[in-house]
């Protein structure tokens, strides 16, 4: 017995079949991504779907965590170290503030998935009681007096941001582009704010919960799932007359996926919410489609609201931030002022 | 069923990834109604308390109260009407949810922000997760040392050539007195950092006597408990009660046995505990050192390795009569090498810190005596705690290979082979037992006594006393006289007793009463220059000690 397991043949059998036994990729895959407040339930729902895809096409297991919060804060987080292998913020300033301290990605980073790194858009819309027993129809009737608007704080929430800039957009438009104006419309409308939730989920949680408010500027998809999981009798949607087309980007983190060795997968699972059911997924989440085709099958979901972009009305998110966002903008100046 | 959405608007906003709590809103708390009625100021409103409170508040705000900013803003509508209810229903969840954001958002902070904090254990400046942290401390032990009528061996030799205290024999008719004296005994700052939860980094210098030497400094990594590595300089494992910190010490000086210990050396060792320390072991190499030293410089090669095992054989039987009994052994090989400036060999001192014993050193008839070589030690060593009793006790033999050399010889290389010519090895050796009883009932331990009730000027507290209780004796090896020291100035035995109470205001606060008397075999001579027993040694000391 001793002479046959020496003999060289045998031992190349025997480790062979060692080898052989050993399944390829046999161990699981864990992502972390670093989302915005509402996506809860669309990555709930897509990394289920992910990982079934990913494992029938490689055999290998994907357990994907989520870590959800304002867009803004979230972003901190990953620049102070928390180890994102994928962010799914709410405006692309964040995670170009993450490309610009912290180096975990290159400065174009929008350029290395379609439509500028956006597999869904959105939009801010209002979400009002029942019967809307306060009549509110458009932008100006959120400051009219007795109405309590809800809206996250846009130092730390991406969907803030995103509404603030659609009530500047919409009061440019009204006073022929007086930025003063402007101002003073955005000015009054945070006097009638009377909570600051830190992220977009947190206002509606005021808002729907809490039952504080007349009116949420809320996500579009935020709404219409409010609107499903409660009820037709609880709350309901109007379209403004004008909204900014929210443009929510997904970047790799190239440096943090390269440390966990998860590139391969972290790129896939983002270029998968492109594909037709990705996007499949992203439409019975209420967040509208890039892709035209699967745009068009669920266009019966979403209103058609009059949209402008960030870049007709503000040039640049660089811009925007500087000019209202940033430390002693606008958004300071009108929160001191109100004080 | 819930459902998810419903589920999620539950959690007040925030990350439940990285830890942080999410709470669901039930109601007003303690610090939610203090809260409440600091927002509810404007309504001149008393605090309220739990959901009765909440009710009162809307009473309250129902009969008297104009609606709050949040409402209507427009001044032309400056509201004069009385609020509805639904308005004051509106204003109450604001405020409620303020009050949430307003927690979520210190939980956040908290879950980042460093902590400061002072207490017993000193000034703690620590990271929110725990990882890195940097502790300031002191032991600071002021004394009175008082002698009583006893003799200035110190200053045998200046009063020799004094004719005022001499007969013409040279003898001395006025013996010179021990003066009593304040003194800074030790004042000793230690600062102890910690980096990545797993590597400590500790300095520990004195300050006393107006010179700085530094005792403590060292680094170690702390990955397992049964597996430490240490490098810097520390105490070389050897000696229990050099092993205790001196601020959880019985008296105010050490027992004999640790004279014959190093007081720090520089090395590396590795060490660690098993079996909820029941089993502790360490194990060292060092630069090597002489009896009593602190040594910062080796001009050697040569090295010491060193070890300890210590047993506590009833910590997990659940027999606390015994659990605190304790007994092992250290020991220590290695060379030690003096020269004619350094002869690497003690002297030693009482508990008064008077020298009783030296070998000789630029004695023209013998030479100075220098460490030749080979040096061990042998340290058997137990303690037994047992509630308020103590006992404690160990054995010392410290054996050095000494040699004299003419002083023209002033370098070990270039006169190794006299040495060897005129080589001995010389063991010292040394024992000393203690008792201490807590009075007051509080347990004591090898790490001091802590109070029940803190001292107290009103009188509430009267902190813990403990009467203490020793004796011990140093033997010098026989062979030593006359070649190697003077028996007209060495005492070849020093035997001593002593008692004291040990009054412990706080944890950080402790005064220390002791009586010690010393006798003595030989170390002085008669008015005929004949060998003598050196006089005995009294002394009583009080200090105060406080250490955080």
């Amino acid at each position: 017995m001793k002479n046959l397991l020496q003999k060289k043949s045998v031992k190349s059998l025997i480790l062979g079949l060692a080898l052989a036994a050993i399944p390829a990729r046999a161990e699981t895959v864990n992502l972390l991504n670093v989302s915005y407040d509402p996506t809860r339930e669309l990555y709930e729902d897509y990394n289920a779907v992910f990982a079934k895809y990913w494992k029938g096409k490689t055999g290998q297991d994907v357990t994907v965590s989520q870590s959800n919060g304002g867009s803004g804060k979230q972003a901190r987080a990953v620049i102070d170290g928390l180890d994102a292998d994928v962010v799914t913020l709410a405006l692309a300033y964040d995670i170009d503030a993450i490309a610009e301290k912290a180096q975990l990605l290159p400065p174009n980073w929008q350029s290395l998935l379609p439509d500028n790194s956006t597999p869904y858009t959105s939009t801010i819309v209002f979400l009002v009681r029942k019967g809307n027993p306060k009549h509110i129809q458009d932008w100006a009737d959120l400051v009219k007096p007795g109405i309590s608007v809800i809206t996250p704080n846009p130092k730390t929430s991406g969907g803030a941001r995103w509404a603030y800039l659609a009530a500047w957009g919409y009061a440019l438009k009204q006073n022929g582009g007086d930025s003063a104006k402007a101002r003073a419309y955005v000015s009054q409308l945070y006097q009638h704010v009377p909570v600051l939730d830190a992220g977009s989920r947190g206002a509606t949680t005021t808002f729907v919960q809490r039952r504080i408010g007349d009116v949420l500027l809320a996500w579009e998809n935020e709404a219409l799932l409010a609107k499903k999981e409660l009820g037709p009798d609880q709350v309901e949607i109007v379209i403004p007359s004008i909204s900014i087309l929210a443009e929510p980007p997904v970047a790799v983190v190239n440096k943090v996926a390269a440390k966990h060795g998860t590139s391969t997968v972290a790129k896939a699972y983002l270029e998968y919410l492109y594909s037709d059911k990705g996007q499949e997924v992203v439409a019975r989440n209420f967040y509208r489609p890039i892709s035209k085709t699967v745009a068009d099958k669920y266009s019966w979901l979403f209103p058609k609201v009059n949209l402008f972009t960030l870049k007709d009305v503000f040039g640049s998110w660089q811009k925007a931030q500087q000019i209202h966002f940033s430390d002693h903008g606008i958004f300071d100046q009108i929160t001191k002022e109100n004080k | 069923m819930t459902t998810s959405f419903q589920r999620a608007h539950r959690i007040s906003g925030g990350d439940a990834l990285r830890g942080k709590p999410t709470k669901k809103s039930s109601g007003i708390d303690r610090n939610t109604e203090d809260s409440l009625s600091k927002e509810l100021n404007m309504f001149s409103i008393s605090k309220p308390r739990g959901y009765l409170g909440s009710a009162m508040i809307l009473a309250f705000l129902l009969a008297n109260v104009t609606p709050s900013r949040a409402q209507p803003t427009d001044s032309s509508a400056a509201d004069t009407s009385t609020p509805t209810l639904q308005d004051l229903d509106q204003k109450i969840r604001i405020l409620q949810r303020q009050l949430e954001l307003r927690d979520a958002d210190d939980q956040d902070k908290a879950a980042t922000t460093p902590t400061l904090s002072t207490g017993p254990d000193g000034f703690i400046l620590r990271s929110a997760d725990g990882n890195y942290s940097f502790r300031t401390g002191v032991l600071l032990q002021a004394d009175y040392r008082g002698f009583i009528g006893d003799t200035n061996y110190n200053d045998v030799k200046k009063y020799s050539a004094d004719s005022s205290y001499t007969d013409p024999n040279g003898y001395l008719k006025h013996f010179p007195k021990l003066e009593s004296a304040f003194l800074l005994r030790r004042l000793r700052p230690t600062w102890n950092a910690t980096l990545w939860r797993y590597y400590n980094f500790v300095l520990t210098p004195d300050f006393a006597g107006g010179t700085l030497a530094v005792l403590d400094a060292y680094g170690e990594v702390n990955y397992w408990s049964a597996l430490r590595l240490r490098v810097g300089k520390f105490v070389p494992l050897v000696g229990l009660e050099r092993l205790q910190s001196s601020a959880d010490n019985n008296f105010v000086e050490y027992n004999f046995p640790i004279l014959l210990t190093v007081q720090r050396d520089i090395g590396a060792q590795i060490s660690g505990n098993f079996w909820n320390q029941s089993i502790s072991y360490a194990a060292g190499v060092f630069n090597g050192a002489a009896d009593g030293a602190n040594k910062d410089i080796d001009s050697t090669a040569d090295k010491t390795l060193a070890g300890r095992i210590f047993l506590k054989p009833f910590a997990n039987t659940g027999l606390d009569f015994l659990s605190g009994l304790g007994l092992g052994i250290a020991g220590s090989w290695g060379s030690v090498w003096g020269d004619s400036v350094n002869s690497e060999l003690a002297a030693y001192k009482t508990s008064g810190q008077n020298t009783f014993f030296s070998y000789r050193h630029n004695a023209v008839d013998a030479g100075s005596v220098r460490a030749a070589g080979n040096h061990y030690r042998v340290n058997p060593e137990a303690y037994w705690y047992a509630g308020p009793f103590s006992l404690f006790g160990e054995y010392v033999l410290s054996a050095q290979k000494v040699s004299t050399s003419k002083p023209v010889h002033d370098t070990v290389a270039a006169d190794k082979d006299y040495i060897e010519d005129n080589a001995a090895t010389l063991a010292n050796q040394a024992w000393g037992v203690s008792a201490s009883w807590v009075v007051t009932g509080e347990a004591t331990s090898f790490k001091s006594v802590t109070p029940r009730h803190n001292l107290s000027p009103d009188g509430s507290g009267l902190g813990a006393i403990e009467l203490v209780v020793r004796t011990g004796q140093f033997i010098a090896d026989p062979k030593t006289f006359p070649i190697y020291a003077d028996t007209l100035a060495s005492a070849r035995k020093a035997t001593s007793f002593g008692g004291g109470v040990n009054w412990y205001a706080s944890r950080n606060v402790k005064w220390v009463f002791d009586y010690e008397y010393t006798q003595f075999e030989q170390g002085a001579k008669n008015w005929a220059g004949a060998v003598k027993d050196r006089d005995a040694e009294q002394v009583a000391t009080a200090r105060v000690q406080l250490n955080f």
